[in-house]
């Protein structure tokens, strides 16, 4: 049955309960009349439960990788705090514990042992979240406010650590010369977290030439990462030896502890 | 992402109407409060702490669609907490019975008393939500992020309407034909699906 747009929205408001009692009550008695009328109200009433339940799951995502973070702050970090720094607020265990969080789909999965991760998480020059920047860093220029907020859709799904459905929201996202160097990191770091470090490395490559050099250090860093994660060490060497030999790169010291490990 | 602290409520009643109106820190106290115990007992009952995990969080999203959808109300006689922790459960006996966990393990005591009336039913829903997904799936573009604003994230028509930079009414509009769509895409995923 094709519904007309105001059969549509009466029954939208008759499962919202926006309907007044008069209304509900005469609609009640529609529906009891017409089974066509009923089966469409039940399959609206199913999307909308499916939609609601997406919904629900997206926020349950999130308070799932809050409660996460707060654990493995608390539980990893504490015996360390008398040698790094005196722990702060409750944003600094959630930005040591972010780090945790995506570096552990990159570096630790590597590692492939139960080392409790507060060594990267605790270094006072790693970025909180390599997507944190972004968010303030993404260029407007002339792009239209609607691709900026998809962005932002974009990273607020990564953040919740839905990294397919980062991938499916970028895949369509239009781009020009300013903003392409962004996507490109962000469906980098994405397949990465995602365990597709093969998917990730033509694109983080590809982020490498962009114009703002902060970008072009965090490309360096996960595309790094990324080829160590693929098994191809070699490839990975003289972007980590240089990396770990620059001081004033915020990756320098997670480099250097890189390298060591690989090099055994 | 921030971390604030969680919040107190000093009577079981307004953790339930925090849930109520979609307040996410309360979302946030029930993983802090249930997930420990809940673990727990998945360990002490053939599962692991990953097992516990997945468990909690489909019988939290099953508590949460009931409490929503009007069939869990509150009774004072009983904390929100160990109806949680009921929902769980039984989430994890379903789990149990099929053939991929059992193998790990016997059922454990109280397995009888699940509700199969109660698991039908969330099978069921995680079907139709299971197929509500894959239609949504094969939206696409503007029409996938109008449906997802509007019934997934709650935004406005209005709110909306700014971030398209279209009219409010041709939103409204917009907003019909891609239902229908959906709606289409729904019905032959629900055949496919045998729903």
């Amino acid at each position: 049955m094709k519904l007309s747009e105001e059969q549509y929205e009466i029954i939208d408001a008759y499962l919202a309960n926006e309907l007044s009692a008069a209304d509900r009550a005469a609609f009640d008695d529609e529906i009891r009349a017409d089974a066509d009328l009923r089966a469409e109200v039940d399959r609206q009433r199913e999307l909308r439960l499916g939609l609601r339940a997406i919904g629900i799951e997206r926020a349950l995502d999130r308070a799932r990788l809050q409660y996460q973070q707060t654990e493995s702050a608390a539980r990893a970090v504490a015996p360390e705090r008398a040698v790094v720094r005196p722990l702060g607020s409750w944003r600094y265990w959630a930005a040591a514990a972010s780090v945790v969080v995506v570096l552990g789909a990159g570096y630790y999965a590597y590692q492939q042992t139960a080392r409790p991760a507060t060594d990267l998480a605790y270094n006072n020059a790693l970025p909180a979240d390599p997507t944190s920047e972004l968010r303030k860093a993404f260029p407007t220029g002339e792009l239209p406010s609607s691709v900026r907020n998809q962005f932002l859709d974009a990273l607020r799904s990564y953040q919740s650590g839905k990294y397919d459905q980062v991938i499916d929201q970028l895949a369509t996202l239009p781009a020009d010369k300013q903003t392409i160097h962004y996507k490109n990191y962000l469906l980098g770091l994405s397949h990465l977290a995602n365990n597709q470090p093969a998917e990730a490395i033509p694109l983080l490559t590809k982020a490498q030439a962009s114009p703002t050099r902060s970008l072009r250090q965090k490309a360096d860093w996960f595309l790094a990462l990324a080829y160590v994660k693929n098994g191809q060490k070699e490839k990975a060497l003289p972007t980590l030896k240089q990396i770990s030999s620059d001081r004033a790169n915020p990756f320098h010291t997670q480099a250097q502890r890189v390298l060591q490990k690989i090099s055994n | 992402m921030s971390t604030q602290p969680l919040p107190i409520f000093s009577r079981d009643q307004d953790l339930y109407d925090a849930l109520r109106r979609r307040d996410e820190r309360a979302y946030q106290l029930l993983y802090s409060e249930s997930l420990p115990p809940f673990r727990y007992w998945v360990i002490t009952n053939s599962g692991t702490a990953m097992d516990a995990e997945d468990a909690f969080q489909k019988g939290l999203l099953n508590f949460l669609l009931n409490l929503e959808t009007g069939q869990y109300q509150y009774q004072p006689e009983t904390r929100v907490t160990t109806v949680l922790f009921e929902y769980c459960k039984r989430v994890w006996f379903t789990e149990l019975k099929s053939a991929r966990v059992r193998r790990r393990g016997t059922l454990p005591e109280g397995y009888e008393a699940a509700d199969t009336d109660d698991v039908q039913r969330d099978l069921e829903r995680a079907d139709v939500i299971r197929a509500v997904r894959a239609s949504l799936h094969q939206l696409k573009g503007e029409c996938r992020n109008l449906m997802e604003w509007f019934y997934v994230d709650e935004l406005s028509l209005r709110e909306i309407a700014g971030r398209l930079g279209m009219k409010e009414s041709s939103v409204k509009s917009k907003r019909y034909d891609c239902a229908e769509k959906l709606k289409t895409y729904y019905r032959q995923t629900a055949i496919n699906q045998g729903l």
